[in-house]
């Protein structure tokens, strides 16, 4: 039975499943049962330096960069709906090979298009993160986010940053009001 | 506030009492209130709405059209958030103008959010770290209240007009009735016919919702004495005001919205159906000839003759208007045991004729009201009856007490006769 994390809450990966190496970091969230404008929820993934942030704008992981230039992080596909169950898009991260100056690797979800469509995750429910071996399947941790957000069209799910030699997992639930976009900027990214 | 927003009620300035107000300038828009336990509607109870304006407990009350009150502290723990919801039988909400929501100093803009839904949560109450909060919502079904119902997993009445909603429906106790068509026809057609009925037809259907009848159905009958002392309330037209009241009752209760008239004085008459159509002017149309007595027994076989031949189906609701105490009382009593077995509900008001009278002429009347309305009282009370059938209250003369009083008297005991009935299989 995998470890439920409270926000801010951590674990070790490493010590959950030695000599890990790739993980599926899984994310869900609950489509709206409602009719209306559909949602459309995107995960995307910052690799960050010591410092906070993007090395360049290759570090960011989204729908339109699926995969890292080193190839250690890749986003397996956006899904448009939220439909059906389990994982509604996934992320894949090879520890082995996440370069030595990535300090941190930031999870978020954001709402496409949250402006225009007047949408936030205080209409979203079900919202988690769970981290999976991804070489054997097991679930090493989840994350629910709980009905803690408000207006917010960003948030930052959890994050994965080496501690020493592990590398550690962190549930983070926190929220930003701009988007994709201020979010991405407040990494370094260029937009 | 806006869609999707949640806030804490004291972060709000709002205590676990408050008030919300629904506006919307669409014609024709519902508002009702959902309890939920774990998401979905455990006890229909909890759907606080036209039909049923209070939960058990009187947590959620509604007060037509659009506003609630909460007393959140007095809700079962069980229940454990609560929807707000507007709702349009034809229109999508979206037609409307102005779809707001105001709680406190705040209000909650719902309209730019609308598309082509029929139905519309609006807010939603939850219980959150031991209070409560608030969330703006603002999502819906295009599918409408049926549609609505069966997302909090409730089963909704088949009728002619509302599909099952798709979603599969947990067992509940008994379905709830959307069907308000019936009223609602009535209802447009005196705004058409009659405008001066429809603030009687809501005052009467607010005394009715107090008894918890909003959805009875009733035939409802009216008896009216033609006897001598008669003369004045017919001349000032206060007959005339009371079959208004009662066709007024008649558009909530009656499946047809319409009153069968009889007179009485030494014989029984049959006058005619009232409706929407012919009230304006319909007793001086009559041509009441008033009679030397008042013979209660006649009118009361003919009543019961006609219900027997309109079959037992639907209950019937008799409003006795006399004002004297009726010869041959020893049948009238008999009368009312056997009838006791009949779904016919007697409801007698009496016109005191001697209320507020004095002198030697005003002695002698008071004693003969004694008299007359102690055998009302009697009928009342009477020994000896399968259910009790009967209610008797009475009226000055002059009949001018304010219409919510008259149609409280007039319902009272219709809710506690209507129990004991069912319970007796009198009534299915």
């Amino acid at each position: 039975m995998a470890l439920s994390l409270q926000k801010g809450g951590n674990i070790s990966l490493s010590k959950e499943a030695p000599n890990l190496r790739r993980i599926l970091v899984g994310l869900g969230w609950d489509p709206r049962s409602t009719d209306g404008q559909a949602f459309d929820l995107d995960a995307s993934a910052f690799l960050l330096a010591a410092n906070g942030k993007v090395r360049g704008d290759h570090d960011f992981i989204f729908y339109n960069q699926k995969t890292s230039s080193d190839g250690s992080v890749e986003h397996t596909g956006d899904n448009l709906t939220g439909e059906g169950d389990g994982d509604d898009e996934s992320i894949k991260v090879d520890l082995s090979r996440v370069p030595a100056d990535i300090d941190k690797i930031a999870v978020a979800v954001t709402i496409h298009e949250a402006e225009q469509r007047r949408q936030n995750f205080g209409q979203v429910g079900g919202s988690f993160i769970r981290i999976v071996n991804d070489e054997t399947g097991q679930e090493l941790t989840r994350y629910d986010l709980g009905e803690d957000f408000s207006t917010e069209t960003a948030v930052i799910f959890g994050e994965i940053y080496r501690h020493g030699s592990e590398w550690k997992f962190r549930a983070v639930g926190q929220g930003y009001t701009g988007g994709l976009g201020p979010m991405a900027k407040n990494y370094g990214v260029n937009i | 506030m806006q869609a999707g927003e949640r806030k804490t009620l004291a972060d709000l300035g709002l205590s676990e009492r408050l008030e919300v107000r629904v506006e919307c300038d669409l014609h024709g828009t519902d508002f009702s209130a959902f309890g939920l336990q774990g998401g979905k509607l455990a006890d229909d109870r909890y759907m606080v709405f036209y039909n049923q304006p209070r939960s058990p407990e009187g947590a959620i009350t509604l007060r037509p059209p659009g506003e609630f009150t909460f007393e959140l502290q007095a809700l079962p723990p069980a229940v454990d958030e609560v929807y707000l919801t507007a709702t349009h039988d034809e229109s999508p909400l979206s037609n409307a103008g102005r779809l707001n929501v105001s709680f406190g100093a705040h209000t909650f803009d719902v309209k730019p959010h609308l598309k082509a839904e029929k139905a519309v949560m609006l807010l939603r109450l939850y219980r959150h770290s031991g209070g409560w909060r608030l969330a703006a919502v603002a999502q819906g079904f295009n599918g409408g209240l049926a549609a609505l119902v069966g997302h909090f997993g409730g089963e909704v009445a088949e009728t002619a007009n509302e599909p099952l909603p798709a979603a599969s429906a947990p067992p509940v106790t008994s379905p709830v009735n959307l069907r308000k068509e019936r009223q609602r026809v009535i209802l447009e057609k005196a705004e058409r016919e009659q405008p001066g009925l429809v603030s009687l037809i809501k005052t009467a259907s607010i005394s009715l919702e107090k008894r918890g009848l909003s959805e009875a159905q009733y035939r409802v009958k009216l008896i009216l004495d033609i006897s001598a002392s008669m003369q004045r309330e017919y001349q000032n037209g206060a007959v005339q005001k009371l079959a208004e009241r009662a066709l007024a009752l008649a558009a909530r209760l009656d499946d047809d919205g319409e009153v069968e008239v009889y007179l009485f004085g030494v014989k029984a008459h049959r006058k005619g159906a009232l409706s929407l159509g012919n009230v304006s002017g319909f007793v001086n149309r009559m041509g009441v000839e008033l009679e030397g007595g008042t013979h209660y027994n006649p009118v009361m076989t003919m009543l019961r003759e006609d219900v027997r031949r309109e079959g037992f189906d639907i209950p019937t609701l008799v409003l006795f208007i006399t004002d004297g105490g009726t010869s041959n009382r020893d049948a009238v009593v008999r009368q009312m045991i056997e009838a006791s077995r009949e779904p016919i509900f007697w409801k007698f008001m009496g016109i005191d004729q001697a209320a507020g009278k004095g002198g030697f002429l005003g002695g002698l009347m008071q004693r003969a009201a004694a008299d007359s309305f102690g055998f009302l009282e009697k009928l009342d009370d009477l020994q000896g009856r399968m259910v009790d059938n009967a209610d008797f209250f009475s009226v000055p003369a002059s009949i001018d007490l304010p219409d919510n009083q008259l149609f409280d008297s007039l319902v009272n005991e219709l809710d506690s006769w209507q129990r004991d009935a069912r319970r007796a299989g009198i009534l299915r």
